[in-house]
C-alpha cells in the first residue's frame, strides 16, 4: 500500500540525515518536492508515479548536500570593479549605469513618500492646489486680457467717443451716443478711416419679443450696419450679408437653431415686435455664435438701414443734435490715429459750433478742452469702465489684477509649503546621505539625486493640478459666465510657461537641501547633530511670508463679505421683494395695464397694481432731464407713474401729499420729489419748481406737492441723485408693477399668469421681482466675492497645512528634548507655551506686515461703492483672532501630542 | 554546476521574485530540456547567490498554508547580471568570429 504522506516524510528524514541541509533548507526542499508531486499528479500520474518522478528529478541527495555545505562558506561579493572599470567608458554602459542609479533614486524617493505619508501628502497636495488655482485664474485673466482679441482687425477697429472734460481738466464723462451721420461723415472726411459700423440698442435696453415658426421668445436684438461682418471676425455660416436690404436680419447659430431647428433659416421670415406690432424680417444669414469675450454681442442683428429707412430714426438722419448711436470705425493698417486728431476736432466744431460758445462761457481755454472726438482702440474697450453705456458692460481691471495677485499668492504659498516640507523631509535623510557618501557618492551625484527627486514630485503635483482644473472648469465657467477651455494651457508657449514654473519650484525646493545636505560632514549625519527645516532662518522667513499672504487674504475676505452683506441688507427705501415687474405694452388704442388692472381686481394676494415709465436697477441710471440751475448744468431723474405708485412701492412720504387723480391739476403740474432733489434745488412745499421749466402738457410751472424719503433706485455703487415722480395721464407706461402679499406667492403668480393670458394672448407672461433686479446689479460683484472667497479659503488652508507640516517636522526632531524637559519637571502647559510661541510669533509678525498692505488695497475697492462699510479696528481684530487661532490650534495640536507622550517611551530609544 | 547557471537564475529573477521549483521548471521550459540539471542542485546555487548578495530571499506562507521561500534579485545582482551579460556577449562574439558564424542571431 502506497501512502504518499508517509513516503514524503521518509524522503525528508533521509534529507535530514545529510549534514548539508539545515532546518530552513528542509522546509524549502519539502515545498519543492510537494510542488513536483502535485504537478505530476495533475499531469495524470498516480501518487506513486508522481512521487517517483519528483524525487528522481530532484536528483542525488548526497551531491546536493555537499554543494550546500560549500555554498555556506561563500562570502558577500563586492561589486565587480572589473566590470565597472572596464565598461564605464563605454557610453552604452554608462547609460545603463546611470539608469540604474536613477532607478535607485526613484525607488528611494517613492520609499520616502510612503514612509512619511502625511508630510508627502501635504507636500504634493499643496503644490497641486497652488498650481490648480493658478491655472484656473490664469485662464480667467487670460480671457479678460484677450477680450476682443479674436478679431483679425483688432488693431484697426476703434470706438468713437465724445469726451467731455471739466473746466479743471478732469474727465467729466465719455459719451458713446452719437448722431446717425457721424459714421459716414468720418469715413468721408478723415483720410485713413475706411469703414464704419453703427449700433443701436432699443431705448428700453431690454430683450425684444421675437416670433418665428409659432414660437415667441425674447432675444437680445441689436441694430447694426452689416459692415460689422467685414470689420469684426464674426464668420458667416449660411446665407449672405451682401444684400443689405432694410428688412434683413442676421441670426447667431444658437438663435437660428432655437427657432428653425433643422430647417435652413436663410430666406425665412422672423418677426420682431417693434413699437407694439410684430414686423416681419427676412433672415439673410446665420453667423457663428459670438464668443463670450467679445464686446459686441447679439442674438439677432437687424440691418441698421431699417432704422433709417423705415424705423423711427428716419426723421433724425440729418439731425446732429440727436445722439444715440454707438459708432465703430476701422482705419487703414498704416494710418495713425494721433494724426487724425486735428481733423476730428475740426469736424466736431463744424457740426456742433455751439460747443465753442459753451466752452467760452464756462471758462475753457478752447472748445477742444471742453469736448473732443476720440477714437478708442478696440482692445481698450473691455477695461474702460468710465464709459457707462457700452454695448457690453466694461469689466473692472482691478478684479483681474486682484485675482492675478491672489493666484500668485496661492502659488507662492503652495511652493513655499513644497520647499519647506522638502527641506524638512530631507533633514530626516541625513543618514541616507551619510551612507551614500561613505559608499563614494560625490557631491554632484547627491545634488542630482535631490534635485531630480523634488522635480519629479513637482511634476506629479502638476499632473494632479491639470486633472483638477479639468474637473473644476465647468463649475468655474458657470460662476464667471465665461467659456474657458483647458486647451489653452496646452498651447506651446503656455505649456512651456507652466512646465517652467513647476520646474523652477521643484528646482528651488530641491536645491537648498541638495546643497545643504551634500555639504555636511559624514560624522554629523550619524551623530544626529544635523537639523534642517522647522527652525532655520530660511524656513522661518518663508513661513512669515506665507502667513502674510494668508492674513491679507483673510482680511480681504472679511471685508468683501461684510460689504456685500451690507449692500444686500441695506434698506433701499422700498419693498422690492413684494413687487412683481411686468413689461407693459399697448394693445390697439389702450394698454395691457388698464385691462390687466381690471383683471386683477379681486384676485387674492394682489395688494396693489400700478404702472411706471421706468423700473429700477438700469445700468444707465434713471432717465430724466437736464436743465440750467444757477448757471450750472443740473439733472433730475423723472419717473412717470400711475396714481398708486407710492403705495405699491411702499415708498415713504416725508411731507406733503400723494397724487390725487380727482384733482385735474395733479396731472398737469404736480411733482413729488425725493429728499435729494428737495435739498439740492432748495425747494419748498407747494411752491413751483421753477428751474425744471414748464410741464410738457400745460403752461404752468410744476408744483412740489410732496417729498419722498430717498430710495435707492440704482446700485449702491452710486449716490442717490435728485429725482421726482409725475402723475401720467397716459397709461402707456413701460412697466406694470404688482404688489403681492408675501403669503402664497406662487399661487398669486399663477393667478397673475392666468390674468395675463386673458388680456394679452399673443405675448408671453414674463415677470421679475424688483428685488431680483436690484440684486442682479451686484451679480458681478457677488460672483467676484465668491471666487475671491474660495481662493482665500484655499490660501489659508494651504498655509495651515504648511505650518502643520513644519511644526510636525520640527517637533519630531525634538521629541527627546521634550521628554527630557518633562523628566526634569516641566508641565505640559509650560512645554506648549514654550514651543507654540516659537511659531505663533511668526504668525504675529505676518499679521503686522499684512495690516497696512490690506488697508491700502481694500480702501481702493471700497471706494467703488457710494455706500460702504468702514475699515474699522473690529475687522482687523477679527482677522487677527482668526489667523492667530488657526495657527495656534495647528501648532498646539502637534505640540500637545509630543508634550503628552510618556517620556519613558520617547527616551527609551536613546 | 555550469558557469551559465548564475546568469540564468539572475535573468529569471530579473522578471520578478520567485521560488525554487518555479525556477527549475522555467529553465527546463526555456532550454527545452537541453540545459536540464537535477532539481536539487539548484538550491546550493541559490544559496550561494544569496550569500554573495546577488539575490535576497523571504519566506511567504502560500494560500495552501505551505511555507515557500521566494528569491528576488538585488541591485548588486542586477549589476552582476550586466557584467555577466557583457562577458557572455563577448564570449559569443569571440566564438562567432572563430567559427565564422554569421553574427546576426
Amino acid at each position: 500500500m502506497f501512502i504518499l504522506e508517509d513516503e514524503i516524510q521518509h524522503w525528508l528524514s533521509e534529507l535530514r540525515k545529510n549534514p548539508g541541509f539545515e532546518d530552513g533548507d528542509i522546509a524549502e526542499m519539502e515545498d519543492h518536492i510537494r510542488d513536483g508531486i502535485e504537478l505530476n499528479i495533475e499531469a495524470g500520474h498516480s501518487e506513486q508515479e508522481a512521487f517517483a518522478k519528483a524525487t528522481a528529478s530532484f536528483g542525488s541527495l548526497d551531491k546536493t548536500s555537499s554543494e550546500m555545505v560549500k555554498s555556506r562558506t561563500v562570502k558577500m561579493k563586492v561589486p565587480r570593479t572589473d566590470f565597472l572599470a572596464h565598461d564605464y567608458s563605454n557610453s552604452t554602459n554608462k547609460f545603463i549605469a546611470s539608469t540604474i542609479m536613477f532607478n535607485n533614486y526613484l525607488k528611494i524617493a517613492a520609499r520616502n513618500v510612503r514612509k512619511q505619508k502625511l508630510f508627502s501628502f501635504i507636500n504634493i497636495f499643496s503644490l497641486t492646489i497652488g498650481l490648480a488655482a493658478t491655472l484656473l485664474i490664469f485662464l480667467f485673466v487670460h480671457d479678460e486680457i484677450n477680450f476682443d482679441k479674436f478679431n483679425a482687425n483688432k488693431a484697426d477697429i476703434h470706438r468713437v467717443l465724445q469726451i467731455q472734460h471739466n473746466v479743471d481738466g478732469s474727465l467729466d464723462y465719455k459719451g458713446t451716443s452719437h448722431a446717425i451721420s457721424l459714421g459716414p461723415e468720418l469715413v468721408r472726411e478723415i483720410p485713413g478711416i475706411v469703414r464704419y459700423t453703427r449700433f443701436f440698442e432699443h431705448w428700453k435696453n431690454e430683450d425684444s419679443y421675437i416670433r418665428a415658426n409659432n414660437k415667441t421668445l425674447r432675444e437680445r436684438v441689436l441694430y447694426g450696419d452689416f459692415t460689422v461682418f467685414k470689420m469684426f471676425s464674426f464668420p458667416v455660416l449660411k446665407g449672405s450679408i451682401a444684400g443689405n436690404a432694410a428688412h434683413e436680419v442676421v441670426l447667431s447659430e444658437e438663435t437660428a437653431n432655437k427657432y428653425f431647428a433643422d430647417e435652413d433659416p436663410v430666406g425665412k421670415t422672423i418677426s420682431i415686435r417693434i413699437d407694439d406690432t410684430f414686423i416681419d424680417f427676412t433672415v439673410a444669414a446665420v453667423i457663428e455664435n459670438i464668443p463670450s469675450n467679445s464686446s459686441v454681442q447679439f442674438d439677432l442683428l437687424v440691418n441698421f438701414s431699417y432704422l433709417t429707412e423705415v424705423g423711427f430714426l428716419k426723421k433724425y438722419i440729418t439731425n446732429w443734435g440727436f445722439g444715440a448711436i454707438n459708432t465703430y470705425v476701422q482705419k487703414e493698417p498704416a494710418a495713425i490715429i494721433a494724426n487724425m486728431q486735428p481733423a476730428l476736432d475740426k469736424m466736431l466744431l463744424t457740426h456742433y459750433p455751439y460747443y465753442a460758445d459753451i466752452a467760452e462761457q464756462r471758462g475753457y481755454k478752447t472748445a477742444m478742452d471742453y469736448r473732443q472726438l476720440n477714437l478708442q482702440p478696440l482692445m481698450d474697450i473691455h477695461f474702460d469702465s468710465s464709459v457707462t453705456n457700452s454695448l457690453v458692460p466694461a469689466s473692472n481691471k482691478l478684479y483681474s489684477i486682484l485675482l492675478g495677485l491672489i493666484a500668485g499668492g496661492i502659488l507662492l504659498i503652495g511652493c513655499i509649503n513644497f520647499m519647506n516640507l522638502s527641506i524638512g523631509r530631507s533633514s530626516n535623510r541625513a543618514k541616507e546621505i551619510g551612507l551614500r557618501k561613505t559608499m563614494g557618492a560625490n557631491r554632484k551625484q547627491l545634488v542630482v539625486q535631490f534635485l531630480s527627486e523634488s522635480i519629479v514630485l513637482a511634476m506629479v503635483a502638476l499632473f494632479l493640478a491639470l486633472l483638477s482644473v479639468k474637473l473644476l472648469l465647468p463649475v468655474f465657467n458657470m460662476l464667471t459666465g465665461k467659456e474657458l477651455s483647458l486647451a489653452l494651457l496646452f498651447e506651446p508657449i503656455y505649456l512651456v510657461l507652466i512646465l517652467g514654473v513647476t520646474l523652477v519650484t521643484g528646482f528651488i525646493s530641491g536645491v537648498y537641501p541638495a546643497f545643504a545636505l551634500s555639504n555636511f560632514k559624514i560624522e554629523d549625519a550619524f551623530s544626529g547633530n544635523l537639523k534642517l527645516g522647522g527652525s532655520n532662518t530660511f524656513t522661518r522667513i518663508l513661513v512669515v511670508f506665507q502667513f502674510t499672504l494668508a492674513t491679507l487674504l483673510i482680511i480681504g475676505m472679511l471685508v468683501v463679505t461684510t460689504q456685500m452683506s451690507y449692500i444686500q441688507n441695506k434698506d433701499l427705501g422700498f419693498r422690492g421683494e413684494q413687487v412683481v415687474v411686468i413689461p407693459n405694452s399697448s394693445i390697439n388704442q389702450t394698454t395691457i395695464f388698464s385691462h390687466y388692472k381690471q383683471a386683477l381686481s379681486g384676485v387674492p394676494g394682489v395688494l396693489n397694481v400700478a404702472a411706471a415709465g421706468q423700473t429700477f436697477g438700469s445700468k444707465h441710471g434713471l432717465g430724466g432731464m437736464g436743465f440750467d440751475y444757477k448757471g450750472r448744468e443740473m439733472r433730475t431723474g423723472i419717473i412717470r407713474v400711475s396714481e398708486d405708485y407710492l403705495e405699491t412701492m411702499e415708498i415713504e412720504l416725508i411731507s406733503g401729499r400723494g397724487f390725487d387723480p380727482e384733482r385735474i391739476t395733479d396731472f398737469s403740474k404736480a411733482v413729488i420729489v425725493n429728499e435729494s432733489c428737495f435739498k439740492d434745488f432748495e425747494l419748498t412745499l407747494n411752491t413751483p419748481f421753477e428751474s425744471l421749466g414748464r410741464s410738457d402738457d400745460g403752461s404752468e410751472d410744476p408744483i412740489v406737492i410732496g417729498v419722498m424719503k430717498d430710495f435707492h433706485y440704482n446700485s449702491l455703487t452710486v449716490d442717490v441723485a435728485p429725482m421726482l415722480i409725475r402723475l401720467s395721464k397716459n397709461e402707456n407706461l413701460s412697466y406694470v408693477l404688482v404688489k403681492i402679499s408675501p403669503e402664497n406667492m406662487s399661487t398669486t403668480i399663477a393667478a397673475l399668469n392666468d390674468a395675463w393670458r386673458e388680456v394679452a394672448q399673443d405675448l408671453p407672461f414674463e415677470y421679475t421681482f424688483l428685488d431680483d433686479t436690484m440684486a442682479a446689479q451686484y451679480a458681478a460683484q457677488k460672483d467676484w466675492s465668491k471666487i475671491i472667497s474660495i481662493s482665500m479659503i484655499t490660501a489659508i488652508i494651504l498655509s495651515c497645512f504648511g505650518l502643520f507640516g513644519l511644526v510636525a517636522m520640527a517637533i519630531a526632531g525634538r521629541r527627546s528634548e521634550i521628554g527630557v524637559r518633562k523628566v526634569l519637571g516641566a508641565t505640559v502647559a509650560q512645554i506648549v507655551r514654550l514651543y507654540s510661541w516659537k511659531y505663533t510669533r511668526l504668525v504675529l509678525i505676518s499679521f503686522l506686515i499684512a495690516m497696512p498692505v490690506s488697508y491700502y488695497t481694500l480702501e481702493k475697492w471700497l471706494e467703488t461703492f457710494a455706500y460702504r462699510i468702514d475699515l474699522d479696528v473690529k475687522i482687523y481684530l477679527m482677522a487677527g483672532i482668526i489667523t492667530m487661532s488657526i495657527a495656534f490650534l495647528t501648532v498646539v495640536y502637534k505640540i500637545l501630542e509630543a508634550a503628552l507622550a510618556n517620556p519613558a517611551h520617547v527616551l527609551r530609544d536613546e | 554546476m555550469a558557469a551559465s547557471t548564475k546568469p540564468l537564475i539572475l535573468s529569471i529573477l530579473k522578471g520578478g521574485k520567485n521560488y525554487g521549483y518555479y525556477i527549475t521548471q522555467k529553465v527546463k521550459e526555456i532550454s527545452a530540456g537541453s540545459l536540464e540539471w537535477s532539481d536539487g542542485m539548484l538550491y546550493p546555487v541559490l544559496h550561494r547567490l544569496e550569500k554573495e548578495g546577488f539575490i535576497d530571499s523571504e519566506w511567504i506562507i502560500t494560500t495552501t498554508g505551505r511555507k515557500r521561500k521566494y528569491y528576488a534579485i538585488t541591485e548588486l545582482g542586477k549589476l552582476e547580471l550586466i557584467a555577466e551579460k557583457a562577458n557572455w556577449m563577448s564570449v559569443h562574439a569571440v566564438f562567432a568570429q572563430l567559427w565564422n558564424l554569421k553574427t546576426s542571431v
